[in-house]
C-alpha cells in the first residue's frame, strides 16, 4: 500500500500539537482543562437523579429547576472559563483525555473533551439558547403531570449534544450521536398515547439510523486508512478515531486520497460515507422526511432539538472535520448540490403547509441546506455564522409557534386562527422580528449570514457552472422562504380570531425568553459583519479555509430585495387575513406536488410496506419451507422412514431371517472372494 | 476452598436438597433455590474481580507469547487407565462466563417466583441445568466437559415439555423434541470429534490439548465436525431454527438460561475447544465463517421483521445477534475476539432481560402477539422502562455494554485484512438498521398508543423482590457499558493465546501459499519432521 509522502517519523500520536500551533496553546491539566466534565456530565446526572428517583420525578418543579440549573451552569462555566479568556488570549486549546476502551496494553479508544473556538461557540448556543427554552417550557409545559419526565429527558439531550461538541474523536462522536438520536426518539415520542406521535419518533430513529449506516462505514474507513498509515490502531497510545491523528495523517500524506490504495475514488466515497451521517441528522435530502414529522414532540423540543441545536449537528460535524472533505474529490460537489436541493423542496413544502410547526419544520430543513451548500462551497465559517444566528431567530419562532399555540389552547392549523395580534401583543411583535430576521432583511441576524453563504455559493469556482445555479436557487428560495413566512405571519396574526375559545398571552414566563431571544436575533448578526471587527471570523480563525469572507454588494442586493418582494407578494395574497388560500387554485398541478411532498414520504412507505415487508416475508417463506421443512423435519422424516424399513425386517418369521442370513453370508463370501483376487493381482 | 468448586457445587447440593423437601412448602423451595443462586452469584464475582490477581496454577505453551493461564486448577483422577480426571480450572473467559451464568441464574430464580405447578421439581430441573452450565465453563477435562454439557441438556427438555406452552405459533411438543435432538445431534457430532482428538493424543486434559501440535491434516477434517456440532448451539445458520421455536414455548426463566447461557456454550466450545485446539483448521475455515455469519446477521433480523410474536422476535433477534459473536471470532483480530466475547456477555444479560420481562406480562395476558397488544405503559410503567431499555441495548445503544461490544466486533472485522470480513463488516453495519427497525416496532406496538380496555387490570412490578432482577441486569449492562475496561482486561489472558496461535498459522500459511510449488509440497513434510514423526 502506498503511503503516498507520509513522513512517519513526524507524527506524533501523543499529545497533539498541530490545532495548538496554529492557534495558541494547548491546555492539558489544571481546572480548565476538566471544567468541560463539568459542564458534560451535569445534565447526565440530573437526567439520571430526575429519571430515577421518585421524590424528584414526581416533584415538577423540583426536577425543572435542577434541569434549568444545569443547563445555566454550563453556559456560565463555558462563558467564564472558556469564551472570555479565548476572546482575550486567542485561541487554546483546553483537553482532557482517558483511555476508554483498551485491550491490553494498547488504546484502541480514547475519551474525553476537547474545547476550542468551535466547540466553545457550538456549546454557546447549545446552552445559551437551551437555557432561554427550558425556562420557557415552564409555562408550556404547566400542567402536564408528567413535566418531571420531561425535563429529565431534556437534560438527557442537552448532554448528548454537548458530547458530540467536545468529542475530540470519531468514535466518541458516533456514541453522542446515537444518544442524540435516542433522546430524540424519546422526546418525540414524549405524548406516547397518540399514534402519530409513537409513528414519528420510529421514524426520526430509523432515518437517522440508515444516515448513521453511511455514517459508520465512513468512519471504519478513514480509520482503518488512517490507522495503516501512521500505525495507530492496535498500537499507537491514542487512536486513529482522533481528530487530530487524521488531520496530521492527511496532512502527512498530502491529501485524503493518499491514504487509501491510490486515486481509485475510496476517498470521495469516505468523504460521502460521512456526510450520510451529517444527512440524516441534519435532515438533508433524501433523508430529509422524518424532520417535519418530529414536531409530534412538544414545542420547546421542537425548538431546541428539532430547529436550533440537534439538526444542526450534522454541519457541525462537517465543519469539525473539514480537513476530510477539503480534497475529497467529488464529495464537496456532491454536498453543495444536495443542500440546494434539500433548500429549494423544502421551501416549497413549507408554501403549502397550514400547521404553524410544519412551517417552521420546512423552513428549517430549508435553512439547513443553506448550511449544507455552504459547507460544499468550504466556507465553514459563513456556515457556522449561519448555524449561529439561525440557532436564534427559529428558537425564537418556534416558541412564539409554541406560544400562539399555547394561547389558542393547543390549536396548530393556521386556517383556525387569525387577528391573534390583537390578544397575543408580545409574541406578534416577536414573531415579526424573528420572521424578518429568516428573511435576511437588513440588519437583521439573517441578512448578515445569508448574505455570506449566498456570497460563498455564487464565487464558489472549483464547480464551475453549478455555482450559478446554486446561488440562483439560492436566490429562489430566498423568495420563497420571505412568501411563507409572510404567508404564516398574515395567516396567523392579522384579520379576525377564526377559531372558538378566546386566545390569551402567555405568561411572563413566556414572554420573557421570546424578548431575549428576538434581542439576540437582531443583534446577533454583527458579529459577522464582513470586514475587520469581523468577530466571528476572527474567533474561528483557526477553522477557516480559505481567504476571509467578502462583502458581496450585488449578492446582498438582490437577496434582500426579492425577499421583500416575497413578503409583499404574501401580504398581497393573505394580508386581509380571511382564512382562505387561493394558492391552490393558482399553482394547480405544482401545489399537488408540493402539497404531497414531492411523494418522497409515500415513495419511502412504499418502500417499507411494500419491500421491506416483501422480503421479510420471503425470509420467513425460506425460513418455514426450506430450513424448518427442509432440513429439520425432512431430516425427522426420513429418520422415521428408515426406522420404518429397518422394522420391516423384523417380522418374527424364521424364514425370513434365515433367507437374510443366508443371503447376508452369500455377499460376505462374495466380498472376501473378490478381496482375495484383487489383493492377490497386486 | 476452590471457588470454582463452591460455584459448582452450590445448585448441585441445592437439587439434592430439593429432593428432600417437601413440595407443598413452595416458600422453602424458594428459598434455598435462591440461596444456593445468591451463593453462586457472589462466589462468581469474588471469582471475576479477582481472577486478575490469582496465583496461575497452570500453564499451557508456558514460555511462548501464546502462554495460557490458567487459575484455580483443581485435579482428582477418576479412571487413571483411560486417563480421566475431573479437573477445573478458569481463565478470564470463563470467570466472565461464570458470572454471566450465574446473573441470569440469579434472576431466572427470582422472576420464576410466578411459577404455581410443581414449583419443587421446576427448580431441581432449573438448578441441574446450570449445575451442567456452570461445569461446562469450567472444566478442564474433556470428559467431564461433555458429561456437564449433556446434563445441561437434559432438565432443559423437561423445563420446556412440562412448564412450557404451545401457543398460535409454536407447537409446545414440537419445539422440545427439536430442541433437544438438534442440541444433542450437534453433542455428538463434537463428541465424534473429541474422540478423534483423545485417539490421537491419549488425553483428555484440557491443558495438555492445548500444546499438542495436531497434524494438519487431521486438524482440517475434525475442525468442521467440532466446529458445526458445537455451532448448531450458537446457533450459527442454517443450523438455527430450533432455537426460536425453544424460546416460544419455554417458561420465562427457561427462556433466559436458553438465550443468555445455552448458546454461548457453543461459542465457547467453538473458542476453546475447536479454535483453541486446532489453530490451523481455524486459520483455513474461518474465513467462511465470516460469510455464514451474514446470513445470521442479515438473514435471522429480516425473519424477525415478518414475526409478530414477541419471543419469536427475540429469538430470531438472537440469532441474529450471535451472527456478531461469529464475525467477531471470524475476523482473527484481538479487537474482533475481545468483542466477540464481550457481546456473548452482553448479550446474555441484555435477552435475558427481555425475556424476563415478555414473561413478566405473557403470565398475565397469555398473549405474546403484538397486534394484541399495546399501551401497556399505561399499566406497568416500570416494565414498560425496563423493556425500552432492553431494546435500545439490543439495539447497540451506547452507554450499554452492547454497543461497544458490537462496535469492538465490527471494527476487528473491518481491521482484518481479509475482503471475508471486511465485506460482512458492511452487512453488520446494516445489520444495526435492521434491529432497529423489529424493536422500535416492538416497544411501540406493546407499550404505546392505546391499550385495549381487557388490559386494564394486568399488574406492574411493584414489589423490591419483583423488581430486583430486573435492576440488577440492568445495572450490569450499564456498568459494563460505560466501563468495559473492567471485561476486556479480564478476558484478554484467554483470548490472547487463541489468537496469537490462529495468527501464527495463517501467517505461516499464506507464506506456505506463497512458495514456488515444490517447496510447498515440501512444506508440511517440514511441519511434521518438527514434530517428530
Amino acid at each position: 500500500m502506498s503511503l503516498g509522502n507520509l513522513d512517519l517519523g513526524n507524527l506524533d500520536l501523543g499529545f497533539l500539537t498541530v490545532l495548538a500551533a496554529d492557534a495558541g496553546g494547548l491546555v492539558t491539566s489544571g481546572f480548565t482543562s476538566w471544567a468541560a466534565w463539568v459542564i458534560l456530565f451535569t445534565p447526565l446526572l440530573v437526567a439520571f437523579l430526575v429519571t430515577a428517583v421518585p421524590a424528584i420525578r414526581k416533584n415538577n418543579y423540583l426536577a425543572a429547576a435542577l434541569s434549568i440549573g444545569s443547563v445555566g451552569l454550563g453556559l456560565v462555566l463555558t462563558l467564564v472559563v472558556y469564551f472570555f479568556p479565548m476572546l482575550s488570549e486567542g485561541g487554546n486549546v483546553y483537553e482532557h483525555i482517558v483511555s476508554w476502551v483498551a485491550i491490553g496494553d494498547s488504546a484502541l479508544i480514547t475519551f474525553g473533551t476537547r474545547m476550542d473556538a468551535l466547540a466553545v461557540t457550538m456549546t454557546l448556543v447549545v446552552t445559551g439558547v437551551g437555557f432561554a427554552i427550558f425556562v420557557f417550557a415552564l409555562g408550556y409545559m404547566k400542567g402536564d403531570e408528567s413535566m418531571g419526565r420531561f425535563y429529565g429527558k431534556f437534560a438527557l439531550f442537552v448532554f448528548s449534544m454537548l458530547g458530540i461538541v467536545m468529542s475530540p474523536n470519531f468514535f466518541q462522536t458516533f456514541i453522542f450521536w446515537e444518544l442524540v438520536g435516542v433522546s430524540s426518539y424519546l422526546l418525540i415520542g414524549y405524548y406516547w398515547k397518540k399514534h402519530s406521535a409513537g409513528e414519528a419518533a420510529k421514524k426520526a430513529f430509523m432515518t437517522n439510523r440508515v444516515g448513521d449506516f453511511g455514517f459508520l462505514l465512513g468512519i471504519l474507513m478513514v480509520w482503518a486508512a488512517v490507522g495503516d498509515a501512521t500505525g495507530a490502531y492496535g498500537q499507537g497510545l491514542y487512536s486513529a478515531f482522533d481528530f487530530t491523528v487524521i488531520e496530521k495523517a492527511i496532512a502527512g500524506a498530502g491529501g485524503l486520497s493518499e491514504l487509501f490504495w491510490n486515486n481509485i475514488g475510496f476517498a470521495a466515497i469516505a468523504a460521502a460515507l460521512i456526510f450520510c451521517g451529517a444527512m440524516g441528522k441534519s435532515a438533508q435530502f433524501p433523508l430529509h422526511v422524518w424532520l417535519p414529522d418530529a414536531m409530534e414532540g412538544p414545542t420547546p423540543v421542537s425548538a431546541l432539538m428539532h430547529a436550533a441545536t440537534m439538526v444542526a449537528a450534522g454541519i457541525y460535524l462537517v465543519i469539525r472535520c473539514n480537513f476530510i472533505f477539503a480534497y475529497a474529490e467529488w464529495a464537496p460537489t456532491l454536498i453543495c448540490w444536495i443542500g440546494g436541493i434539500t433548500a429549494f423542496i423544502a421551501a416549497s413544502m413549507a408554501i403549502t403547509q397550514n400547521d404553524i410547526k410544519k412551517v417552521l419544520a420546512y423552513s428549517t430543513l430549508s435553512q439547513l441546506g443553506y448550511m449544507t451548500m455552504a459547507l460544499g462551497a468550504g466556507a465553514y465559517t459563513a456556515a457556522m455564522f449561519h448555524l449561529t444566528t439561525h440557532a436564534f431567530f427559529k428558537a425564537l419562532l418556534f416558541l412564539c409557534a409554541g406560544s400562539v399555540i399555547h394561547g389558542c389552547h393547543h390549536e396548530q392549523d393556521m386556517l383556525k386562527m387569525g387577528g391573534i395580534k390583537k390578544y397575543m401583543p408580545s409574541t406578534h411583535k416577536t414573531w415579526v422580528i424573528g420572521t424578518l430576521a429568516l428573511c435576511g432583511i437588513f440588519p437583521l441576524a439573517g441578512f448578515w449570514s445569508k448574505d455570506e453563504i449566498l456570497g460563498a455559493a455564487s464565487s464558489n469556482t472549483s464547480i464551475g457552472m453549478s455555482a450559478t445555479i446554486l446561488w440562483g436557487v439560492g436566490t429562489l428560495v430566498a423568495f420563497m422562504t420571505a412568501f411563507y413566512m409572510g404567508r404564516a405571519w398574515f395567516m396567523t396574526f392579522r384579520g379576525k380570531y377564526r377559531g372558538e375559545h378566546e386566545p390569551h398571552e402567555s405568561p411572563k414566563v413566556m414572554t420573557i425568553p421570546l424578548w431575549i431571544l428576538a434581542i439576540f436575533s437582531i443583534f446577533i448578526g454583527f458579529v459577522g459583519v464582513p470586514g475587520e471587527g469581523n468577530l466571528i471570523e476572527h474567533f474561528l480563525h483557526s477553522w477557516h479555509v480559505g481567504g476571509p469572507a467578502q462583502f458581496h454588494m450585488s449578492v446582498a442586493l438582490i437577496s434582500t430585495i426579492v425577499a421583500i418582494l416575497g413578503l409583499v407578494l404574501a401580504f398581497k395574497i393573505y394580508g386581509k387575513g380571511t382564512g382562505k388560500d387561493p394558492l391552490p387554485e393558482k399553482l394547480g398541478g405544482l401545489w399537488t406536488l408540493w402539497a404531497n411532498l414531492w411523494y418522497i414520504d409515500r415513495f419511502y412507505l412504499w418502500l417499507v410496506r411494500v419491500v421491506q415487508q416483501g422480503i421479510a416475508k420471503l425470509c420467513w417463506w425460506f425460513e418455514r419451507w426450506v430450513v424448518i421443512q427442509g432440513l429439520f423435519n425432512a431430516t425427522a422424516r426420513g429418520t422415521r422412514i428408515v426406522g420404518e424399513q429397518v422394522r420391516q425386517a423384523h417380522t418374527g418369521r424364521l424364514g425370513s431371517y434365515v433367507t437374510s442370513f443366508v443371503l447376508g453370508a452369500v455377499i460376505v463370501m462374495i466380498l472376501v472372494l473378490v478381496q482375495v483376487k484383487v489383493g492377490g493381482g497386486s | 476452598m476452590n471457588p470454582l468448586l463452591i460455584i459448582l457445587l452450590s445448585p448441585a447440593i441445592a437439587t439434592c436438597v430439593l429432593f428432600l423437601v417437601p413440595g407443598e412448602n413452595k416458600k422453602l423451595v424458594r428459598a434455598i433455590a435462591l440461596a444456593s443462586a445468591s451463593l453462586a452469584l457472589a462466589t462468581a464475582l469474588l471469582l471475576f474481580v479477582g481472577i486478575g490477581d490469582a496465583p496461575i496454577s497452570e500453564t499451557a505453551n508456558a514460555g511462548t507469547p501464546e502462554a495460557h493461564h490458567y487459575k484455580h486448577v483443581m485435579s482428582v483422577p477418576w479412571v487413571e487407565s483411560l486417563g480421566l480426571q475431573f479437573k477445573l480450572g478458569a481463565d478470564g473467559v470463563s470467570a466472565a462466563m461464570v458470572l454471566l451464568t450465574a446473573f441470569i441464574i440469579f434472576a431466572g430464580v427470582i422472576v420464576s417466583f410466578t411459577i404455581q405447578t410443581r414449583v419443587k421439581e421446576y427448580y431441581i430441573c432449573l438448578l441441574a441445568l446450570v449445575t451442567g452450565v456452570f461445569g461446562v465453563f469450567t472444566s478442564l477435562d474433556l470428559f467431564f466437559y461433555y458429561f456437564f454439557y449433556e446434563l445441561a441438556v437434559i432438565p432443559m427438555f423437561l423445563l420446556i415439555g412440562i412448564w412450557g406452552s404451545t401457543t398460535k405459533t409454536v407447537d409446545q411438543q414440537y419445539a422440545t423434541m427439536k430442541l433437544v435432538l438438534v442440541l444433542s445431534g450437534g453433542a455428538v457430532l463434537a463428541l465424534v470429534g473429541l474422540l478423534a482428538l483423545y485417539t490421537h493424543s491419549g488425553t483428555f486434559d484440557m491443558v495438555a490439548l492445548e500444546q499438542i501440535t495436531i497434524p494438519r491434516d487431521m486438524q482440517m477434517i475434525w475442525f468442521p465436525v467440532i466446529f458445526i456440532g458445537f455451532a448448531s448451539l450458537i446457533p450459527m445458520w442454517p443450523f438455527h431454527s430450533w432455537s426460536p421455536a425453544g424460546h416460544a414455548s419455554a417458561p420465562a426463566a427457561v427462556s433466559m438460561l436458553h438465550a443468555g447461557v445455552l448458546m454461548k456454550l457453543g461459542a465457547f466450545g467453538v473458542l476453546r475447544i475447536a479454535m483453541g485446539f486446532m489453530p490451523e483448521a481455524a486459520a483455513v475455515y474461518l474465513p467462511w465463517v465470516g460469510v455464514l455469519c451474514c446470513f445470521n446477521i442479515v438473514y435471522g433480523g429480516m425473519v424477525a421483521i415478518s414475526h409478530q410474536d414477541l419471543k419469536l422476535v427475540i429469538g430470531y433477534s438472537s440469532s441474529s445477534h450471535m451472527g456478531y459473536v461469529l464475525l467477531g471470532l471470524a475476523s482473527v483480530t484481538m479487537a474482533g475476539f475481545s468483542g466477540a466475547v464481550f457481546l456473548m456477555f452482553a448479550h446474555g444479560i441484555m435477552t435475558a432481560l427481555a425475556f424476563a420481562l415478555i414473561g413478566w406480562f405473557y403470565d398475565q395476558t397469555h398473549t405474546r402477539m403484538m397486534s394484541d397488544l399495546g399501551g401497556l405503559m399505561r399499566v406497568m410503567p416500570f416494565a414498560g422502562v425496563c423493556f425500552i431499555i432492553a431494546c435500545m441495548a439490543s439495539a447497540g445503544l451506547p452507554g450499554f455494554a452492547n454497543f461497544t461490544s458490537e462496535l469492538l466486533v465490527i471494527l476487528g472485522a473491518w481491521e482484518s485484512e481479509s475482503l471475508f470480513t471486511k465485506l460482512p463488516a458492511v452487512l453488520a453495519v446494516w445489520g444495526l438498521v435492521i434491529t432497529g427497525v423489529y424493536l422500535l416496532r416492538a416497544v411501540k406496538s406493546v407499550w404505546y398508543v392505546d391499550m385495549p380496555s381487557r388490559w386494564e387490570n394486568l399488574k406492574d412490578a411493584v414489589t423490591p423482590i419483583q423488581k430486583t432482577p430486573y435492576v440488577v441486569l440492568i445495572a450490569v449492562l450499564v456498568f459494563f457499558g460505560f466501563y468495559p475496561k473492567a471485561m476486556l482486561d479480564t478476558i484478554e489472558d484467554g483470548i490472547r493465546p487463541v489468537f496469537l496461535r490462529i495468527q501464527d498459522a495463517r501467517d505461516a500459511g499464506d507464506t506456505a501459499a506463497a512458495l514456488p510449488q515444490p517447496l510447498r509440497d515440501a512444506a508440511p513434510d517440514d511441519a511434521d519432521a518438527r514434530e517428530g514423526r
